[in-house]
């Protein structure tokens, strides 16, 4: 890098500094408009899922059969009502908490799990071979048809959505982690770490690991994006969140017989699972671009 | 060449083998006893031992293992437990609907989603360009089977233009067949174009930039053949990757189009089968859908060397 360039990186840095907290915040916008905008819509979804009893007028679960049937949206019913009376509006706030819950707990149990496997993969070279060889496998079937073997097996619930969701996306974040690792493995700071007497443990977890997190955060983003999809798939076709749960998925599936006359049911819960996922890849492809300057330009 | 296809098919072995054991021993890494998970709710003691039995589920499992996968070598994937028939005769059933869904969606998304990634790439920085990766981004954050319900809400009942449901056999004349795939296909095709554009446009991108583009623009060639001759040849090998690995996004939305639909495949088995806990079912379709999406990689992997003679040394 010449002189000038690094001091004009120095100069900006400085003013960066001297910047007033609202210029600063103006020029990351401005440099990142996707990461801002998905950040910001999924505050806001995160903050009316927890804030759901306060936001909805009506109980999610609350029937009226006798006069509430089927209502086109108006000022009592504001996205309408469905089969038994219950307020669709409700049902769509409070059924983003078990999209979040499943989005977020797969992503991070696949990320942990992912990043074990990888790092044990990636450094001890005995077992690589073997680990990768069933890395492949399980990526050779197809995620929801593989979630779909261990919802057949375990109990309905929520919990099982979730292992099963979790396990499919095990093998790509391990196969990331392994791709940072062994090419980490050889650069000369971690040789010097093991040459000062560094114990496996502190290499792989002190040296080695920090440079997957960059890689892991983007992934971590995606997972989560595609866990809310299969989770809404799942539910839709029964075989997922029990019917009794309201998710976007199982009001889905229950808006389907209604479906020309009243749409509805399926258009809201619809809509706010995309703009869920359209703000999660937007944060997922904001951050590659800003972690990973390398990447910008591609994908 | 002979040797790079061998080595090729050869590879495809192993993978095959580990999904085999996955297939089998996912019954058995559940917690509790198989005989007991598969067995109607109000099954008697008796009932669940002669299910154990029929099912060899009393053997040692490595015997097991042994005559699952001698079963699958001679093509018997088992016996359905609702139905009484072989899964290879209910899927042959099921298959026709599918195989011609997957066709006509792979040919939407590479058809569509390639062109629109060049476009892109073409158009770089323009309003061209956000507005296609824009509609790309959206094609990955959609569900699907939303999509095709406001699809049939919209075309199928307000303008009753096309069918809102059911299939119709290539048999019974083209016209008919290709009106009820319609909304089908672009459904499932959506998220998978998608992704055949995002990395259209990437790597076309960097293609771009190769001198080679640039002898050719300025040897007076006209774009479209810049474009679609120089460029997206030489961008050819991580599009026709990205193809293979997006085939999985191809069978997971078949399975719940399928459903959408009311398309009688083997989508619409597989959730059948898992709604009625039909265990074997569920295995074979499994392993029929993944050896599937291996051959399918398997011929991505072999098609470089026609994109990239280097590949076949």
């Amino acid at each position: 890098m010449s002189t000038a360039a690094v001091n004009e990186m120095e100069f900006e840095s400085a003013e960066a500094a001297v910047l007033p907290l609202h210029r600063r915040i103006v020029e990351f916008v401005r440099r990142n408009p996707n990461l801002s905008l998905g950040l910001l819509m999924v505050a806001i979804i995160i903050f009316v899922a927890i804030f759901a009893p306060w936001i909805a007028a009506k109980d999610p679960a609350e029937l009226n059969v006798v006069t509430g049937r089927l209502k086109p949206p108006s000022e009592e019913y504001w996205f309408g009502s469905d089969r038994f009376g219950r307020d669709v509006f409700a049902r769509a706030i409070f059924g983003g908490r078990i999209s979040l819950t499943v989005g977020i707990t797969v992503a991070a149990l696949a990320v942990f799990i992912g990043l074990m496997v990888g790092l044990l993969s990636g450094y001890v070279r005995q077992i690589d071979a073997w680990l990768m060889r069933i890395m492949d496998g399980l990526m050779a079937i197809p995620g929801l048809l593989l979630a779909i073997g261990f919802i057949a097996l375990l109990p309905a619930g929520i919990e099982t959505v979730i292992i099963a969701l979790t396990i499919p996306e095990i093998p790509r974040v391990a196969r990331l982690v392994r791709g940072v690792v062994v090419v980490t493995r050889e650069i000369t700071y971690v040789e010097a770490a093991v040459a000062a007497g560094a114990g496996t443990a502190r290499v792989i977890f002190k040296h080695i690991m920090p440079n997957t997190f960059a890689p892991l955060i983007v992934q971590a983003t995606f997972v989560c994006a595609s866990a809310m999809l299969s989770e809404a798939a799942l539910s839709f076709l029964g075989a997922g969140t029990p019917p009794e749960i309201p998710s976007w998925g199982t009001m889905m599936a229950d808006g389907r017989s209604y479906l020309s006359s009243a749409t509805w049911i399926i258009l809201f819960p619809g809509l706010f699972l995309a703009a869920t996922v359209l703000s999660v890849n937007l944060i997922g492809d904001g951050l590659r671009d800003l972690l990973d300057p390398r990447f910008a330009k591609e994908v | 060449m002979f040797t790079y296809i061998v080595r090729r098919c050869f590879a495809a072995i192993p993978v095959m083998i580990v999904v085999g054991v996955f297939v089998f021993l996912l019954i058995h890494l559940t917690p509790g006893d198989p005989a007991d998970i598969l067995a109607d709710e109000d099954a008697t003691p008796a009932e669940i031992e002669q299910l154990r039995e029929s099912l060899g589920l009393d053997k040692p499992l490595h015997t097991q293992f042994l005559i699952w996968s001698g079963n699958i070598a001679t093509g018997d994937l088992g016996t359905s437990l609702l139905v009484s028939k072989p899964v290879t005769t209910l899927m042959a059933q099921r298959i026709e609907p599918t195989i011609f869904l997957a066709i006509t969606t792979l040919t939407f998304a590479v058809f569509l989603g390639v062109p629109l990634g060049v476009m892109a790439a073409w158009k770089q920085g323009t309003w061209w360009d956000h507005a296609i990766m824009i509609f790309a981004v959206l094609g990955f954050s959609v569900p699907g089977f939303w999509l095709g319900f406001m699809f049939v809400s919209k075309f199928a009942v307000d303008w009753t233009i096309v069918p809102a449901q059911g299939f119709v056999s290539i048999r019974e004349g083209f016209g008919t067949f290709l009106h009820h795939m319609i909304l089908p296909t672009i459904t499932l095709g959506s998220s998978y174009m998608a992704l055949i554009t995002r990395i259209t446009r990437a790597t076309v991108v960097e293609v771009l930039k190769e001198d080679y583009i640039r002898t050719a623009y300025a040897k007076g060639l006209p774009p479209m053949k810049v474009l679609f001759r120089h460029a997206l040849q030489n961008s050819s090998i991580p599009i026709v990757t990205v193809i293979g690995i997006g085939f999985a996004l191809l069978i997971n939305g078949v399975v719940v189009i399928e459903t959408v639909f009311n398309i009688p495949g083997m989508g619409n088995l597989t959730i059948e089968a898992v709604l009625d806990r039909d265990y074997p079912v569920v295995q074979g379709v499994i392993l029929v859908f993944s050896g599937i999406y291996v051959l399918v990689n398997l011929v991505v992997d072999l098609s470089y060397s026609i994109f990239d003679p280097r590949v076949r040394h």
